[in-house]
């Protein structure tokens, strides 16, 4: 697969810039868990370049849009929001046999549980300070800037539920009553939101890269995976980053509690937080996160994807603790 | 019945983890073998279990079925059938699911629907267990 992925990127790259490119270290790495990710070094001009291909696979946990990626990250260059560099994206799958986007590789590590490694505490909190400001600036971007389609004013949340009940019903293997219970009380508790903006949709340390600063310190040097990014409430992403399933990535005992995120994302913003909101986005959060494993599921019984999901059941009584039930 | 299933999984997964995951170099292929073997661990720790928890899923969900007011499915004639085991439940669960509303309008059928949610979380048999994670590649 390599030498084809390799004979397609030679062809593609060659025809975008118009003369012979040489490509080198190509090799598909372990992460990512739903694309194909693929990094490698190509020559034109005599200059080196660093880059990523990122191929949509034969089966994934997610279903997503790559047209929707690209407008975003198109959209983004301008802004104060770190995302990674696309040079050329293959909407229709012609060049390497599937949708694939060619991105610059951005230096940096990627650590889903960096805020609570090695470093100090006030140096895994200024790292925390810093991850969560660009959660603020990406929900401040201009919407005219991504062009993505548009929400009901106020319906974000209802949108979410029709959407991901929509995406259960399309790949669960077989009935999920815990499920259809959770999705229920979701519909019957929905809130309305105040304002629209850009969501990423699945922001976390993990989905970001960090490195050096060359002051003795450690800067954020992309946000990735874009490719869930859409319009909504800002209140999906704060519930998804205090989402309690999730707080060895986004917590830090002691030093930076939900209560800080919000609070320094509202003074960020200049937004209010409805905390029973970000509540219900909570809850939203596993519900998509419990149909995610139904999609691997349904993905690696297909024998399209190489990753054994289970029944998401300790998802399950988390849902049903959240909603009271 | 030596070796018995359970000792033959775990064996297996012992193989692919001791002989044939140090010759695998490729971080993908390590990954991916990894995960099969996490997996077949939790078959050889659970699959025995699979049987009997169906059957009392089947009448659990029954109990909250005939609460709802909805006609349980008839059990499998052989009890020891696991495919009809599986389809039994496949059934009860379908019949559950589309009969929510009356569930969620009927106290006591509620009730009973969130106990049996939680009480087949805590027995399902294989469940996936919380991997320790660290740092990986970039994906960019």
């Amino acid at each position: 697969m390599a030498e084809d992925i390799r004979a397609g990127l030679q062809d593609w790259l060659g025809e975008e810039v118009g003369q012979p490119v040489a490509i080198g270290g190509l090799r598909r790495t372990s992460a990512g868990f739903s694309r194909e990710n693929w990094v490698l070094d190509a020559t034109w001009n005599g200059t080196r370049h660093d880059l990523i291909v990122r191929r949509d696979p034969v089966g994934s946990v997610l279903n997503t849009d790559r047209r929707v990626e690209v407008a975003v990250l198109r959209g983004l260059e301008p802004t104060a929001v770190k995302a990674p560099r696309l040079r050329w994206a293959d909407l229709d799958g012609t060049r390497l046999g599937r949708p694939s986007l060619v991105m610059d590789l951005v230096r940096g590590t990627c650590d889903g549980f960096v805020l609570n490694g090695e470093r100090t505490l006030g140096e895994r909190v200024a790292l925390a300070h810093a991850l969560y400001d660009q959660l603020a600036a990406i929900h401040q971007v201009d919407l005219a800037r991504v062009g993505l389609p548009g929400v009901a004013p106020g319906n974000a949340a209802r949108a979410a539920v029709d959407h991901w009940e929509s995406e259960l019903r399309a790949v669960q293997l077989e009935a999920e009553p815990e499920l259809t219970f959770v999705f229920t009380w979701l519909r019957a508790n929905a809130p309305v939101n105040e304002r629209t903006a850009l969501v990423h949709g699945d922001f976390k340390p993990g989905n970001a890269l960090f490195d050096d600063d060359g002051e003795g310190g450690t800067e954020w040097t992309a946000i990735l995976d874009w490719e869930t990014a859409h319009l909504g409430d800002p209140h999906e992403d704060l519930g998804w980053v205090t989402n309690p399933l999730r707080q060895r990535e986004h917590r830090i005992p002691g030093g930076w509690e939900p209560d800080d995120l919000l609070d320094r994302w509202s003074a960020r913003t200049g937004w209010d937080v409805d905390r029973d909101a970000v509540h219900w986005w909570q809850v939203l959060a596993n519900a998509k996160l419990a149909v995610i494993v139904h999609t691997g599921a349904r993905a690696f019984v297909q024998g399209k994807l190489d990753r054994i999901h289970q029944a998401p059941v300790r998802i399950h009584q988390l849902l049903l603790q959240q909603i009271g039930a | 019945m030596r070796p018995t299933v359970s000792e033959q999984l775990s064996g297996i997964s012992r193989l692919l983890a001791d002989v044939v995951g140090p010759e695998v170099l490729d971080p993908y292929a390590s990954d991916v073998l990894a995960g099969a073997v996490t997996t077949l661990e939790l078959l050889a720790d659970g699959w025995a279990r699979v049987a009997p928890f169906l059957r009392w899923d089947i009448e659990a969900t029954g109990r909250v079925l005939a609460l709802a007011g909805v006609d349980r499915p008839p059990p499998p004639e052989d009890p020891l059938d696991i495919e009809a085991l599986y389809e039994c439940d496949r059934r009860a669960r379908r019949l559950l699911s589309e009969a929510m509303a009356a569930v969620m309008e009927r106290p006591q059928a509620r009730e009973a629907a969130v106990a049996l949610f939680r009480t087949r979380a805590d027995r399902y048999p294989i469940a996936a267990r919380p991997q320790p994670r660290s740092g990986g590649e970039p994906s960019c």
